[in-house]
């Protein structure tokens, strides 16, 4: 009896301490592409995802509202992240520069990342994106995910057109 | 000579070798540049030489004190590189610097130097294989303090000799260490603009982008990162730039021969007007002026020689120094006058397009024109016009090409005799090779190099000079 209840209690500490680990692991996700938005993103596209073309020099274009980063799949943004930008693949016919590769070094995770993009800085209050709370975006976080793969990119004549 | 171009031949044909066997891409290597976090390509327009060309971010960069952009993370405290989340990375006056990010630097050799001198012979192909080197920094200190400063070294063989007789020899002992620097503070005001204020040790102007060496007309010693300590001076700036459009600069500097304010001192004044604001096309109308009464004559050498900071020895010049602190064209025999006052005026219209299709260019058009009153009541007019352009396809091949002339030189003697100069358009045109973004190789041909003659002495005008360098440059 004792064994047996001793056991059910093992595999029921396994068990809680997994999904313990699995939500800490997600929630953490939220967390580091919140933490790495505001670190390496918004100095160009502004604190809520709103550029900075009011700013002289302007530095990126707006990623909330932004067509490319509603409609492209998440892997593309991802891999914007991880290789630039830049010269004859900037679609925006303005002010700004050419965008850096970050590494892994710079964002661990680029896929979240992208997610973090598509999901949360789309739809939480633009005064609070950056920081909102991480219970609001798991369901945004899911939907995006299931979502993105029954949209399709927009063909670059209409991205080169994207500017605000 | 025939001998020095087949060498270049092989010298071009290798690098051809080499170039087709691998891919190009000038996009995809140095994905950043240490100090700010940025891509190289997204202030420059190549850094042939010294001369950083820059596309409308990289002006801003400038103009704004050297503060934005800069998305590189900033440094808290010893140990902490700013990666926990729960800090605020963009905010604080904590220092953003690190003793490691002088260790940027950059080295520029010249594998081979020659021509043909004044008589028409053939020069000895030498090489300087490290021409200069320096350490720099650009980027913010502070969320409002940011700086530019350079420390170099002109390494072996990149002086020449000032010995009578072998002046186009190169020495192969001197050597000239230079320290530079803008420090400024800025703060943005509402959209689109920006004010500050800055402190430096060169001329202040960073509306026109410099020039080196002096492509387009330049009497003022080629402004920030122009002369090193060849022409120490001091300056303290205010500037604005409003609306996205216009910028605004005025300054005090103490002079173009030493740091002192009482023995004169000169005015500066910058009015800029930005038309299309975008990257692929960038098209600036600048306006300066600069005047005082604490300036050289731009006829002669100027009195303050590294050599012979007092008088020089019978038949030695500071002439072929590479880095001279003359500003201006000199003529042959003109005689040495000393500064009363100056006023000089440039206009310039310059256009950057970086990365338009397959595309990069910057080009320039300057007018410039120069008074200067001497004290023994003679003065001197000179007014230049000259045109530029680098171009790149494919961020990958360059060329790069000037030309310019005096529209008017002339020295009226203090009895009221006017005398007029003679010379012919200036011109040189530089191929350029950039195998990646931080490395870049050059041929560059100068086939009329002249002097500059009064009118009534043109027997000694000559133009059988020409000279060609083959070197590279890699920044790291």
């Amino acid at each position: 009896m004792s064994q047996f209840f001793h056991s059910r209690l093992l595999a029921a500490t396994l068990f809680l301490s997994g999904c313990f680990c699995l939500a800490t692991s997600t929630a953490a996700r939220d967390v580091d592409a919140a933490g790495y938005y505001k670190l390496r993103c918004a100095s160009c596209h502004g604190a809520n995802g709103e550029g900075t073309r009011d700013k002289s020099p302007s530095l990126g274009p707006p990623l909330r509202g932004n067509p490319l980063v509603i409609n492209a799949p998440a892997e593309l943004l991802a891999k914007i992240i991880r290789h630039g930008r830049g010269g004859q693949q900037r679609v925006y016919d303005d002010a700004y520069p050419n965008m850096p590769a970050f590494d892994a070094g710079m964002v661990p995770d680029a896929m979240g990342l992208a997610l973090y993009l598509k999901t949360v800085l789309q739809q939480t209050p633009a005064a609070s994106a950056a920081t909102a709370p991480i219970d609001s975006r798991k369901d945004l976080v899911g939907r995006a995910t299931a979502g993105s793969s029954n949209r399709l990119f927009p063909p670059t004549s209409q991205t080169k057109g994207v500017s605000q | 000579m025939i001998a020095v171009i087949k060498r270049i031949l092989v010298f071009a044909g290798l690098m051809l070798g080499l170039q087709l066997g691998f891919t190009p891409d000038a996009e995809a290597v140095a994905a950043f540049a240490r100090q700010t976090g940025m891509n190289c390509n997204s202030c420059h327009i190549g850094t042939y030489y010294i001369v950083p060309n820059f596309t409308r971010t990289g002006r801003l960069f400038a103009m704004r004190g050297y503060q934005v952009p800069y998305i590189r993370e900033r440094l808290h405290a010893e140990g902490d590189t700013g990666n926990n989340n729960e800090q605020d990375k963009y905010g604080g006056d904590y220092l953003a610097l690190n003793w490691t990010d002088f260790f940027s630097a950059r080295l520029i050799s010249e594998v081979a130097r020659g021509g043909e001198d004044a008589s028409g012979k053939t020069l000895d192909t030498r090489s300087s294989p490290l021409n200069r080197m320096a350490l720099f920094f650009t980027g913010a200190i502070t969320d409002w303090l940011g700086i530019w400063t350079e420390i170099g070294y002109l390494g072996n063989n990149s002086m020449r000799s000032v010995t009578p007789g072998r002046q186009n020899e190169q020495t192969g002992v001197n050597f000239f260490a230079y320290d530079e620097y803008r420090i400024n503070a800025s703060w943005d005001f509402g959209k689109n603009s920006f004010f500050g204020f800055s402190m430096g040790n060169e001329h202040p102007n960073v509306g026109p982008q410099f020039q080196y060496p002096l492509p387009l007309p330049d009497l003022w010693s080629n402004g920030q990162g122009g002369v090193g300590r060849s022409m120490d001076m001091a300056n303290l700036s205010a500037f604005l730039f409003y609306n996205d459009r216009w910028y605004f600069q005025v300054a005090g500097v103490t002079g173009a021969d030493n740091t002192n304010w009482s023995d004169g001192n000169n005015y500066y004044a910058n009015v800029s007007h930005d038309w299309f604001r975008k990257t692929r096309n960038d098209l600036w109308l600048i306006a300066e002026y600069y005047a005082g009464n604490d300036f050289p004559s731009i006829m002669t050498r100027t009195k303050d020689s590294f050599l012979c900071p007092a008088n020089c020895p019978p038949g030695v010049t500071d002439q072929n120094l590479s880095i001279s602190n003359t500003p201006g064209d000199i003529i042959v025999n003109a005689p040495v006058e000393r500064v009363q006052d100056f006023d000089s005026f440039r206009l310039s219209l310059e256009h950057s397009a970086a990365d338009r299709g397959s595309h990069t260019w910057y080009a320039a058009a300057t007018a410039l024109t120069m008074t200067q009153k001497f004290e023994s009541g003679a003065k001197v007019e000179d007014t230049q016009l000259g045109a530029y352009l680098r171009y790149f396809y494919q961020r990958t091949y360059g060329v790069e090409i000037f030309v310019r002339d005096h529209l008017k030189y002339e020295y009226t003697t203090p009895a009221g005799l006017k005398r007029d100069t003679y010379t012919k358009p200036n011109y040189g045109i530089t191929l350029l090779w950039y195998p990646a973004m931080n490395v870049d190789f050059w041929l560059s041909l100068s086939p009329r190099v002249q002097n500059i003659v009064f009118d009534d002495q043109r027997d000694l005008y000559n133009d059988k000079a020409s000279s060609f360098v083959l070197g590279f440059e890699y920044n790291l």
